[in-house]
């Protein structure tokens, strides 16, 4: 072949190549995400949004990505690590084969394992190219020169030799595969909830040695640091406006009907409200699909048939002097301004945690672009004691049609 | 009509034009606000445990939403309040609460058990200062603050006062560095915070001498650089 005739069948072999690929099915290595005409830098911050990067490795009032804050585990305190561009601290000595080894296997550039905390179990997953542009933007995040102070954790915890039975347990370097069964959205969905935005660390169950239990996949549990239930992502299949319902809530963290609160809310405001609505209804494509497995929350406290009785009937007048204002006569609400707490999730879960979080500390939802000044309420703890906040969480519970268990008045001690 | 009463009505038609401009929203965005911030009325309004903020002066107000964001200002309640919200938001509740009237039905009189010892060691360093700055030096001569960004200390009450220079000394209420009230808390004794605290809760009750006050500050204040 002359070396024209062969420079065109190359041509022609890698416009083959390419036409193949689709948007179907990317080649190895290469973002099942379809943002490949987006400029690196401005692909790698959003990834990193999506990753909720900032959500760990930003302590309040410290400059972006500088590390250092804690995180608490049922093993120890974790100091998260600098990302900056600091060459000491940060990762400004790495480079992206480094930062590749501590997303794809898991360890630092010195060879050393991280720490699970570190959510490597999910970021295997993603592809060397959204990799190399996550480390790129990092690469542009200006120098802080602060170094994590060193983890407090309790022996054989503190041990690489742990870190390494840990990992010959419980985890093995994956690769994102398109599944061809199922459509481009579902694929993009699935890498994103599985792999960049690391949904299963807090919303599938933990084992004793702290790995998530793919049993319990996105099924739900309870964070015991922050006392708070992470729910069921589980929501079997969703019609049309209720995906987009849900997706309006992640994108803006209030719809019709919900606000979200405390972590999640954080969530929002640090990652979601960021993220694409392709992406978030993406995300709700694949999590609609997924089969339904048990719950593995904390047992609640139970009362008796007589006492939940009893405590229903207090706190039909308790609703009636601090809650109907709002959340209206039947637990309507008001769209976007109250939550209904009819037939909604967060109140009647089986497990009344997040109520009675919610019912004390009260909280704001989070300042997004679509909802910038975000409704509050109020927190009851200095109003309600734990018997009258029991007696209106079981009232409410049960009302207008709700029907979840009583709340005991000790649960509210223990919350 | 000769040309100063001209002027003059020019004056008064361009001074309420001016003021109707600058009149932060009308009587709907203060019911909406009122009722996108419940939350905050919860406590603000009605506990013992939580201080009055109407009228305090809206710069003030904004760096404290900040300092308690940012983990400064130690409170778990208004730490996990403000997390979520954003900085534009926290200075649109800064300015909502700063345009209510100052509610004085809320304050407690002051029962005063202070000696005269007490009280001229609290007057001496409300208006002259010892080893830090007089109070008045920042405060103004009256301690109605200055209106923008440093607050009134009138009508405050003891236990709230010395509770705040105590939380400055032990670093749980702090502010952008540099910290000048943190500064001025840490030159004072355990003595001096109670009858400092006291002589100004006191001196509500009391008409306000004025005395000549520079228009620079002792000491630099991160939160007004």
């Amino acid at each position: 072949m002359r070396p024209a005739n062969l420079q065109r069948f190359f041509i022609a072999l890698c416009v083959i190549i390419i036409a193949g690929c689709g948007t179907e099915a990317p080649p190895a290595g290469q973002s099942p995400l379809n943002l490949h005409s987006v400029d690196l830098l401005e692909r790698g911050q959003y990834l990193a949004r999506a990753g909720n990067c900032v959500g760990c490795h930003t302590p309040a009032g410290a400059p972006e990505f500088s590390g250092g804050k804690a995180i608490t585990t049922p093993f120890g305190i974790i100091y998260s690590s600098n990302l900056t561009a600091d060459n000491v601290n940060g990762l400004g000595g790495w480079d992206s084969d480094d930062f590749w080894q501590a997303m794809h296997h898991g360890k630092s550039a010195d060879g050393s394992n991280l720490y699970p905390a570190f959510p490597y179990p999910n970021y295997t997953l993603m592809t060397r190219d959204d990799s190399d542009a996550l480390f790129a933007y990092f690469q542009t995040i200006p120098a802080v020169d602060s170094a994590a102070p060193d983890h407090e954790l309790r022996f054989p915890f503190n041990t690489q030799l742990a870190l390494s039975a840990w990992r010959l347990l419980f985890f093995k370097p994956q690769t994102f595969q398109v599944n061809s069964d199922h459509n481009a959205s579902w694929n993009r969905g699935s890498y994103l909830v599985k792999g960049l935005g690391h949904c299963g660390a807090c919303h599938t169950p933990r084992g004793v040695l702290g790995s998530t239990r793919s049993k319990h996949e996105l099924a739900g549990a309870y964070i015991d640091h922050l006392g708070w239930d992470a729910l069921s992502l589980l929501t079997g299949p969703v019609d049309a406006q209720q995906k987009r319902q849900t997706v309006t809530l992640l994108k803006t963290g209030v719809n019709e009907r919900h606000h979200l609160s405390g972590p999640m809310a954080e969530v929002v405001f640090h990652s979601l409200q960021y993220v694409d609505e392709q992406h978030l209804d993406d995300m709700v494509e694949y999590m609609a699909s997924l089969p339904s497995v048990p719950a593995q929350l904390r047992p609640s406290i139970r009362t008796s048939q007589a006492t939940a009785a009893t405590l229903r009937k207090e706190g039909d007048e308790i609703y009636v002097e601090h809650c109907s204002d709002c959340h209206g006569e039947e637990g309507q609400g008001e769209p976007f301004k109250y939550p209904a707490l009819v037939a909604n999730q967060g109140v009647t879960a089986e497990s009344p945690s997040n109520a009675i979080r919610i019912l004390k500390q009260g909280g704001f939802g989070a300042s997004t672009e679509g909802r910038p000044r975000p409704y509050g309420m109020p927190a009851y703890a200095h109003q309600l004691n734990a018997r009258e906040s029991a007696a209106v969480l079981s009232y409410i519970r049960a009302a207008w049609g709700n029907s979840a268990s009583a709340v005991s008045p000790e649960a509210l001690r223990r919350d | 009509m000769n040309n100063t009463t001209a002027f003059s009505a020019w004056n008064l038609v361009i001074g309420i034009v001016c003021i109707v401009l600058s009149s932060p929203g009308g009587a709907n965005d203060q019911l909406e606000m009122e009722e996108r911030l419940l939350a905050c009325a919860g406590c603000h309004q009605q506990s013992l445990y939580a201080p009055s903020i109407n009228g305090k002066p809206v710069e003030y107000l904004y760096q404290q939403l900040l300092n308690f964001r940012e983990g400064r200002r130690l409170n778990g309640t208004m730490t996990k309040m403000l997390a979520v919200l954003s900085t534009d938001y926290l200075h649109e509740i800064a300015d909502y609460y700063a345009n209510i009237p100052v509610d004085d039905s809320r304050r407690q009189p002051s029962t005063s058990q202070q000696d005269s010892a007490q009280a001229a060691m609290g007057k001496n360093l409300v208006q002259a200062g010892s080893a830090g700055p007089a109070c008045v030096a920042c405060h103004g001569n009256d301690l109605r603050g200055d209106g923008v960004a440093i607050p009134s200390l009138r009508g405050l009450s003891a236990k709230y006062i010395a509770a705040q220079l105590g939380a400055w000394q032990a670093n749980t209420r702090l502010a952008r560095a540099p910290d000048c009230m943190k500064k001025v808390a840490d030159y004072l004794t355990g003595e001096e915070v109670g009858a400092v605290s006291q002589w100004i809760a006191d001196s509500f009750e009391q008409a306000a001498a004025p005395l000549p006050v520079s228009n620079e500050l002792p000491l630099p204040c991160g939160a007004l650089q």
